[in-house]
């Protein structure tokens, strides 16, 4: 194949851009060994933010878009007409060297269409990976996708040199993934998705007994899946990902929504717009249940299927809790604080660690960075009620919406049907407020 | 060649504000219970006779010397209306008093800070001094004096404006230390990596550390435009220095090569349906663009 690697880099990543996860973060490593180049940092590093305001934080390509799926909702299907290409592996390897080098990146996000098989494929994967890590020296952060289908051994071997590895279960449930992908099956995304899981938990086990034992995956494991391409629900989303938390102990679970690739019969049109809002949601939901101590079943559930678009789910669960409210700053236990809209898990801690010393009031509230505009309809500080407090409907929807949501939902209602929109989120609720 | 035009700072011994900062990292950051001394209550009344004088400190910037101001505002029972670095002096009517870096005398006022409030204060107050928050050194003195007081809880009193005030400026400084981690861009001249920065504080003391581990056996330089310092790293070794004029020479083509990679890379990998520049600007602010090899 004679392109040039301009040509290669544009079409690999272009094909890789479908694939979110970009984080860098959950180890910790430097090394000053000789000759040796690149380093990890927990927290993850951002190094810059494309123009759909996503962060670049890893070198994200393809090891090749060829691949002998079809897979309808792929923009790199067989089916598809477009220009494939394939790295060498020398070649990505002193790419992301050089990338490296200049700070351009955290390290490498490897993914890849399956050539020939999956075996083949992830020889390829484990080969690039090899040259970074033991001929460059490589200790910066890799991502490696892992390719369904391929044996363990192969598995193995990547998990050894990557920090993260993922399987994408690609569609929120079986159904549809039968649907749109008829070359992958359920087994052949949760058997390698189990075999991660199983190997971390094993080498945890044997780095309790020798220090030194090779690190399987040490960043853990991730997936994603396509949202709005299909016809679940926000409750069934959420439930399967808290299952898979549960389940898999995954790192993350990662939405990607969906945008028009292929005019296929079975998906949405080609000018259908990407559900971001939806997808942004469902983020702030899965954020509530690793950082909040949310359940799934509190956040949505049969009788509310789906997100309330106009109104974030922390401030929705609030506005239906009426009778947790209010909450009293001074006493109130950690959780309890976590369910105030308006306070966040950093400023959750810091109340706990002021209020040690002194009794705080709303003034004081403000200087440790809790939102008071939306937290003050839900708190007393020392039994008393924030001055000047106005428990109007429109004043609480004006202080729980962000200026977006506000516009979207005068938009959305004339003004009769803003009275039934209000018993939805039952802001009267509020008006029983007792301080 | 690299033209290069060093001076090392006068009252600042290069390497000991990495190593300081390299120790500082191994320590916890757990308060540690400092006992409660009987005489303190004596000597903590007598604070309160401390009166306002119409004097201006000057000293060297250094964290030491701000110490020697801390120690002469204790030992002459004043706070000055200002404390003003050399480097940021403007002439005025006030009378100036300058006061000489001796580290024995800063030597104290550590070993008391550490002893009547808590280690974490002191690497506290000297993340402070980096910050670019106006009139940072009155505040930090001001800190003091409530510290002596209120002894290592005043780490917790977020409530207070003092402590507020100063836990947002060092938030500041860690937040843009940590942006420039990711946000830096180094241009590769021969077997050098240079970088040049604008930031708003001093975050040489804690981006250079994270670029000597990420870059154990490279040669590196990093310049501070704001604060015209310089930080190089060479065979394990990082060292800061003051710089004027440097001069940083043309690219050749294997550096434009890349960057020129780099700059196709960002735009292949945005979804156009996804268009959102405002999220894109919050996230990475314009004035760190213009150092930006994908935006330039």
């Amino acid at each position: 194949m004679g392109m040039d690697i301009f040509e290669k880099l544009s079409i690999l990543a272009a094909s890789a851009k479908y694939d979110v996860a970009c984080t860098s973060s959950g180890t910790d490593q430097s090394s000053t060994e000789k000759g040796s180049i690149g380093s990890k940092v927990a927290c993850g590093i951002c190094h810059s933010f494309a123009a759909d305001g996503r962060c670049i934080s890893l070198l994200k390509v393809l090891m090749t878009n060829i691949c002998v799926y079809d897979c309808k909702y792929c923009f790199n299907r067989k089916s598809n007409d477009i220009k494939r290409t394939i790295f060498l592996p020398e070649e990505l390897a002193d790419l992301t060297i050089q990338f490296y080098k200049r700070n351009y990146i955290e390290g490498l996000f490897l993914s890849s269409g399956v050539i020939k098989n999956p075996d083949y494929t992830c020889e390829l994967m484990i080969k690039t990976l090899s040259i970074l890590r033991y001929a460059h020296r490589f200790n910066g952060y890799i991502h490696a996708k892992a390719i369904p289908g391929a044996d363990g051994k192969l598995l193995r071997q990547l998990g050894l040199l990557a920090d993260r590895m993922s399987v994408n279960i690609e569609m929120p449930s079986q159904n549809s993934l039968q649907l749109l992908a008829p070359d992958k099956s359920k087994e052949s995304i949760f058997t390698p998705m189990n075999f991660i899981k199983e190997s971390i938990s094993e080498n945890t086990r044997e780095l309790t007994i020798y220090k030194k034992a090779p690190k399987f995956v040490p960043a853990g494991q991730s997936t994603q899946m396509i949202i709005g391409a299909t016809p679940e629900t926000d409750n069934q989303i959420l439930r399967l990902s808290e299952n898979l938390y549960k389940k898999y102990k995954l790192k993350r679970v990662f939405f990607s929504a969906y945008a028009p690739v292929s005019n296929d019969k079975l998906l949405p049109s080609t000018d259908f717009k990407p559900p971001l809002l939806r997808e942004h949601r469902l983020y702030q939901a899965d954020w509530l249940m690793r950082y909040y101590n949310f359940r799934a079943d509190e956040i949505l559930d049969e009788k509310t299927p789906n997100f309330n678009p106009f109104i974030d789910p922390k401030c929705n669960w609030a506005v239906n809790h009426p009778e947790f409210f209010p909450v009293e700053i001074n006493k109130a236990s950690k959780e309890e604080l976590l369910r105030v809209p308006g306070i966040g898990v950093r400023s959750a801690l810091k109340i706990i660690a002021a209020r040690r010393y002194s009794s705080l009031d709303f003034e004081a509230l403000k200087k440790l960075g809790v939102v008071l505009k939306r937290a003050r309809y839900f708190i007393l500080c020392g039994g008393r009620k924030s001055e000047g407090l106005i428990i109007k409907n429109d004043e609480i929807l004006k202080a729980l919406m962000s200026k977006q949501e506000l516009a979207m939902y005068k938009d959305h209602f004339l003004p009769s049907q803003l009275e039934l929109f209000r018993e939805n989120v039952q802001t009267p609720a509020l008006l029983s407020f007792r301080a | 060649m690299y033209k290069l035009q060093l001076c090392c700072h006068s009252g600042l011994d290069p390497e000991s504000i990495f190593i300081e900062y390299l120790s500082f990292t191994n320590i916890s950051l757990t308060t540690t219970w400092i006992p409660f001394f009987n005489g303190m209550t004596k000597r903590l009344n007598n604070m309160n006779n401390f009166t306002k004088q119409n004097i201006i400190y000057g000293y060297d910037g250094t964290f030491d010397g701000f110490l020697c101001c801390a120690f002469e505002s204790f030992s002459r029972k004043e706070i000055p209306t200002d404390i003003v670095s050399e480097k940021d002096f403007q002439p005025s009517l006030l009378e100036q008093f300058n006061i000489a870096t001796d580290l024995e005398k800063s030597g104290r006022v550590k070993k008391s800070i550490r002893e009547k409030i808590s280690s974490d204060a002191l690497f506290f107050l000297r993340d402070a001094l980096f910050t670019n928050l106006t009139e940072k050194e009155l505040y930090m003195l001001e800190f003091i004096r409530l510290g002596y007081k209120t002894g290592s809880k005043i780490m917790s009193m977020l409530s207070n404006d003092i402590v507020s005030k100063l836990t947002k400026a060092v938030r500041f400084l860690y937040n843009e230390s940590h942006r420039y981690k990711g946000f830096i861009r180094f241009s590769e001249y021969g077997e050098l990596l240079v970088s040049s920065i604008k930031p708003k504080n001093f975050v040489l003391p804690y981006v250079a550390p994270h670029f000597s581990q990420r870059l154990p056996n490279e040669k590196f330089i990093i310049i501070d435009e704001t604060n015209k310092a310089v930080c190089i790293y060479e065979k394990g070794k990082l060292s800061l220095f003051d710089a004027k004029d440097i001069a940083i020479p043309k690219t050749d083509e294997k550096e434009v090569f890349y960057r020129n990679l780099w700059k196709d890379f960002c735009e292949s990998i945005a979804i156009k349906e996804r268009f959102n520049p405002k999220c894109q600007n919050t996230l990475l602010p314009k004035r760190y663009r213009d150092r930006m090899t994908e935006f330039q």
